[in-house]
């Protein structure tokens, strides 16, 4: 049983308008299947919302902007199934175009940011430690719980646009201490440092945790305090495409995890994954799937790339440019794209051949339906997802090898982290 | 933003108890932080010349630097092999060999042991082969500009990788040009190491201490400092140049083009901070002495005779006094801070959320590199 507040119970009977009642109901019985015994305030949302999944989501919303709904905490939302502007993909259905687009811009009349990114923690103003948030986009949700140290559960539409509308969610899953502790323990001691200074480890591990572990929480020992924000991200992405991660620990490294003590409840008895490179390397294979002819493109960016990331592109392409045919495609925020402009790189990354897509997803959606053929990525979320929604053949590779793939027109893996030696 | 996000009343930074202030914390953070990563030992300018050495201390470590004859800075622990002691003192000048105080034990400059002075017996000299393998024991070392970095523990990703977002983000500037300046500031300041560092992450307190900065690029036009690795970079653009600001407002030269108008500033955790204006390059070295006190220095470079000469001297005065009295507005709520952080009313830093990720990050890494000797690849 939830026990609710005056406010809330004034909102579930309706006397503050008949959105939020029905937000309320929603959040409610959502508490209630969750288990919490009561419902917390929350400081911020990000919603799936803007993805246009099919007429019920045009609906929900309109009806929601009618009663005159608007979000009552700062509110960020998914990338659209289109772009806002520019031509889509080959097969893109130009109604469903238009209703992913007037969907889009819908979710703003509720008072929603113009983020359309799955990477609102990239945004100024994000939030920090410990607050509790209502976030809808899984690798966002790992991100938030194990990067910054925030809580959030992993929310769904339309129940995510229900938390924002009354700034609260039911106090259960990974909102609680308690609820937040590694169930099993993943070391990676054997693994060689070269791979795990690598953004490549965190690829590859992600994908792995995913697949071993389900929704249960890691703690992973063993990576190097060099161990960048982007590869974690990198790890939490993977492992919820491949699995169900929501949260999980880097020992050392994690906010919540300053050792294993801190990790774990208890860690007598937690089960123990030993990670060798040789399972990373069957990650590798998993990911990649093999295809002849020549390459038609590179996607980078999933997640929405970072500012740190296209530093890292631009000082690997050292002036050189895409091989003309070659799509080398950076899917990033709008946030992102106007801070490159600011800062003159806009104009770098052009003249490279590198074109950026905002707003929307380029494994997911119509900007590019109908994508086929031999593509590039350095993305393991991107490589699980995308022979799912198009007709490719995978040839996964490091941030370096994408970028001389590019340049030179075929797939090579020019990185040294691939030396044999490192992968026993 | 629209609905507030205002600040949140919790804690967001979590370093462990006696961070500032214990001895303990301060040992095994020396051992962890200082010593496993990329740390700046010294400057080339300091030995200009082929044969030139000086000692330096850094994490509580006697090293020496060395200019070799063929112009390359090494870096070797300072201890002879002998008895352990302290192969230089002072900075010399123009040798050929490295000699010993104690017992005259001589080292060539690339740091193999060459002369035992009656060693084997009263008038014995043993004279080392070159090729023994016995000397100095080398540090890690890597240069950037004319900076001497330090990997003490050596098993820090390699250097270029630390270093690498500052390389990238001021690809463009030339720096070939840069000479030291004629002057280092020195503060000693009552305060933990971390308190300095925090300072020079935090982007927010620039409008209420520093007028000059403020008006020379207000806050409401700053961003606040970007989190790479172990580099911290920020940047801010300025609309009109101004003495102290820039070495020469007329701005005839400048290190990038593209540059002229913009500030950048790199802080490499653990120890150095460098900020790359248009026309010059300030580099803060920071060393930590004790629980509650760092010193630091301030070094300045110039490019080419401007960082000397008689013409300019004047203008050099200018940033210098710029920097010694932003720097002086700094100290006093650092020092306070050492004192306000013992307090049983001080529950931990509130971070903003749109100004504090790279201070979030900062105490992240401190406790990673705290939490990594324990760790496999230890």
């Amino acid at each position: 049983m939830v026990s609710l507040t005056a406010d809330d119970r004034r909102r579930l009977r309706g006397a503050e308008g008949p959105a939020l009642k029905l937000a309320m109901d929603v959040v409610c019985a959502t508490a209630e299947i969750g288990g919490a015994a009561r419902l917390i305030d929350i400081e911020g949302a990000h919603l799936s919302e803007s993805f246009y999944a099919g007429q019920a989501h045009q609906d929900f919303v309109d009806r929601m902007i009618s009663l005159g709904a608007r979000v009552v905490v700062p509110t960020t939302v998914n990338p659209g199934s289109a772009t806002l502007r520019g031509p889509q993909g080959a097969t893109a259905d130009p109604e469903a175009v238009s209703a992913a687009r007037r969907l889009m811009r819908s979710v703003l009349r509720l008072g929603c940011r113009p983020s359309f990114t799955c990477a609102p923690y990239q945004l100024p103003g994000c939030v920090t430690q410990g607050g509790h948030v209502a976030w809808s986009e899984s690798s966002a949700v790992v991100y938030a719980n194990a990067v910054i140290g925030a809580r959030t559960n992993l929310h769904y539409d339309y129940e995510d646009l229900c938390a924002a509308l009354v700034g609260r969610v039911g106090d259960h899953g990974l909102h609680r201490d308690g609820e937040r502790k590694a169930s099993l323990i993943v070391d990676v001691g054997a693994v060689a440092l070269e791979i795990l200074r690598h953004e490549l480890g965190c690829h590859l591990l992600g994908h792995l945790v995913g697949s071993a572990v389900g929704h249960a929480i890691p703690a992973i020992i063993g990576l190097p305090a060099e161990t960048r924000l982007d590869w974690l991200r990198a790890l939490g992405a993977a492992a919820s495409s491949s699995g169900a991660l929501r949260m999980f620990h880097a020992v050392g490294i994690t906010p919540e995890a300053p050792n294993l003590n801190a990790a774990t409840e208890s860690q007598a008895g937690l089960p123990r994954l030993e990670v060798t490179g040789s399972d990373l390397r069957s990650a590798v294979n998993d990911l990649s799937r093999p295809g002849e002819g020549p390459l038609q493109g590179v996607y980078l960016g999933t997640p929405h790339f970072s500012l740190v990331e296209f530093d890292g592109l631009l000082h690997l392409l050292d002036g050189r440019r895409v091989r003309d045919g070659i799509a080398c495609i950076v899917n990033t925020s709008r946030h992102n794209r106007d801070v490159l402009r600011a800062r003159g790189l806009l104009g770098r990354l052009e003249r490279a051949g590198v074109a950026l897509m905002v707003d929307a997803c380029t494994y997911y959606g119509l900007p590019l339906a109908g994508l086929r053929g031999r593509v590039m990525t350095n993305s393991a979320k991107w490589a699980y997802y995308a022979p799912r929604t198009h007709d490719v053949a995978i040839e996964f590779g490091t941030l370096q090898d994408c970028v001389e793939s590019a340049v030179n027109g075929e797939p090579c893996r020019a990185d040294s982290v691939w030396h044999d030696h490192l992968w026993r | 933003m629209s609905q507030g996000g205002g600040l949140r009343d919790t804690v967001a930074l979590d370093l462990p108890e006696g961070a500032y202030g214990s001895e303990s914390f301060f040992v095994r953070e020396r051992e962890a932080v200082f010593r496993g990563t990329w740390t700046l030992a010294g400057f080339g300018y300091q030995i200009p010349e082929p044969g030139d050495a000086m000692p330096v201390t850094v994490a509580g470590l006697p090293l020496l630097l060395v200019r070799s004859e063929t112009g390359e800075v090494r870096v070797f622990h300072n201890v002879c092999l002998h008895r352990g002691c302290p192969l230089i003192r002072e900075p010399v000048r123009r040798q050929k060999r490295l000699t010993c105080l104690y017992h005259g034990w001589a080292y060539d400059l690339g740091g193999r042991l060459r002369a035992r002075p009656y060693f084997l017996e009263g008038g014995r000299h043993d004279i080392v082969d070159r090729k023994s393998g016995l000397g100095l024991e080398p540090v890690r070392s890597a240069q950037w500009s004319d900076l001497v970095f330090v990997n003490l523990g050596g098993k820090a990703a390699p250097f270029e990788e630390y270093a690498r977002p500052m390389l990238s983000r001021v690809a463009d500037y030339d720096l070939s040009m840069l000479r030291h300046g004629d002057r280092v500031l020195d503060f000693d300041v009552a305060g933990n190491w971390k308190l300095v560092a925090e300072n020079w992450l935090d982007a927010l307190h620039i409008f209420a201490i520093h007028p000059e900065l403020n008006d020379f690029a207000d806050q409401s036009g700053r961003e606040r400092t970007e989190v790479d690795g172990h580099m911290f970079p920020g940047v801010y653009e300025f609309a009109e140049p101004r003495a102290g600001m820039v070495l020469d407002p007329g701005r005839r030269r400048v290190m990038s083009r593209e540059g002229a108008n913009r500030v950048w500033s790199f802080y490499m955790f653990p120890s150095v901070f460098i900020q790359v204006r248009p026309d010059h390059l300030v580099v803060f070295d920071l060393v930590p002495v004790a629980p509650d006190r760092t010193r630091e220095h301030i070094h300045f470079y110039f490019m080419g005779a401007a960082a000397d000469d008689t013409e300019n001297a004047e203008a050099r005065r200018i940033v210098y006094e710029a920097w010694d009295a932003i720097n002086a507005q700094d100290i006093g709520p650092i020092e306070g801070m050492q004192e306000g952080r013992q307090s049983t009313a001080f529950r931990g830093l509130l971070a903003s959320p749109y100004w504090d990720e790279a201070l979030t990050h900062f105490t992240h890494l401190v406790n990673s590199h705290m939490a990594d000797g324990g760790l496999a690849h230890g």
